[in-house]
């Protein structure tokens, strides 16, 4: 199925036209997208680094968890919203590159690693709150951190990539 | 900007940058595959852990959170952390201008970016210093007094100046 006139008709949109043809609307854009991406893997690292028993270890995970969620889904919203707009500017071309796709999977597997450890580890967070997280949790922590470090290379990348896969 | 592009390749900015451009490391960086990508993700972490770790200073500063540490316990927490990532940004960022001496060296955005580093790095000596000697005074049950708020918050602020300015590295023309 050809989807080139779906990206066209993105990037006519009032937000991907003005995002792509303003001198400085991908920089501003961008800018903000880096600063929401740096809060989310900041305070998502800081969880993981407690599940792993490496750092913060004498918080309670519950409130170290309260403290730093808020942030993490505050920030990932703007990133989504921002990440969207820089998307729309090119959606044809941010479609034809793997990097892109490999962030936006690898994205999906953080959500469903986290999704698993608060529906099924999270329900004996009583028995260690304020001690070592059990195996369950160190692996959450442990998968977390390594999508999230490999999400932000395949960020990085994309900017190398855009535009050589057209 | 323009004119201070204008007045950096008035210098013997250019030529430097050139003539490092042709060293071994800067050929290995900018040639090896993934090098500076790499590079760049690591700069990333950094800067994205070192401004979260002024975000929690914040959040127990404020009293909004981490309110079963004490503030003493907040700083001894982070700001290692912070100092940690600033070397880093700075062993990183050295490595990336080698790597691609005329994107960086001949760039106002990048050259602005390094005013405001040290600036920011001996502030938050100072910010640590001074927080560290007035400790217990400061950790009241309504956060800190109005000054430390206001200069915890103005960091924050400035470290999102840096990293705006660190993006637009890649798109002031040079």
């Amino acid at each position: 199925m050809d989807l080139q006139p779906l990206w066209d008709k993105i990037e006519q949109s009032p937000i991907g036209d003005w995002v792509a043809s303003s001198a400085a609307g991908f920089p501003n854009v961008e800018v903000v997208h880096v600063i929401a991406i740096c809060v989310v893997f900041g305070t998502v690292a800081m969880m993981d680094l407690r599940l792993l028993g490496l750092a913060s270890k004498e918080n309670r995970v519950t409130e170290l968890s309260r403290d730093t969620l808020v942030w993490t889904w505050g920030a990932f919203g703007v990133a989504a919203l921002s990440g969207a707009a820089l998307w729309m500017s090119k959606a044809h071309v941010y479609m034809r590159d793997p990097w892109f796709y490999a962030k936006m999977i690898l994205i999906g597997v953080a959500g469903v690693n986290m999704m698993i450890f608060h529906v099924i580890t999270w329900k004996t967070i009583g028995q260690w709150d304020r001690g070592k997280p059990p195996r369950a949790a160190k692996i959450a922590g442990f998968t977390s951190l390594a999508l999230w470090l490999v999400v932000i290379f395949c960020a990085r990348e994309i900017g190398f990539t855009l535009g050589v896969y057209e | 900007m323009v004119a201070f592009s204008a007045w950096i390749q008035s210098t013997s900015m250019p030529g430097f940058a050139l003539a490092l451009q042709k060293t071994g490391l800067s050929m290995f960086i900018a040639m090896t595959p993934y090098v500076i990508p790499a590079l760049q993700t690591i700069h990333i972490y950094a800067v994205a852990m070192l401004f979260t770790g002024f975000l929690m200073l914040n959040v127990r500063i404020f009293m909004i959170g981490n309110k079963s540490r004490t503030l003493a316990q907040t700083m001894d927490r982070f700001m290692p952390w912070i100092w940690w990532c600033l070397l880093v940004l700075l062993i990183t960022g050295v490595l990336m201008a080698v790597g691609e001496p005329p994107r960086d060296l001949q760039n106002p955005a990048f050259w602005t970016k390094m005013g405001v580093v040290p600036v920011a790095a001996l502030l938050t000596l100072w910010f640590d210093r001074s927080m560290r000697s007035h400790v217990l005074a400061w950790d009241t049950p309504h956060g800190g007094p109005a000054a430390v708020k206001a200069a915890s918050v103005g960091f924050m602020f400035l470290w999102m100046v840096i990293m705006a300015l660190g993006r637009w590295i890649a798109y002031v023309p040079t």
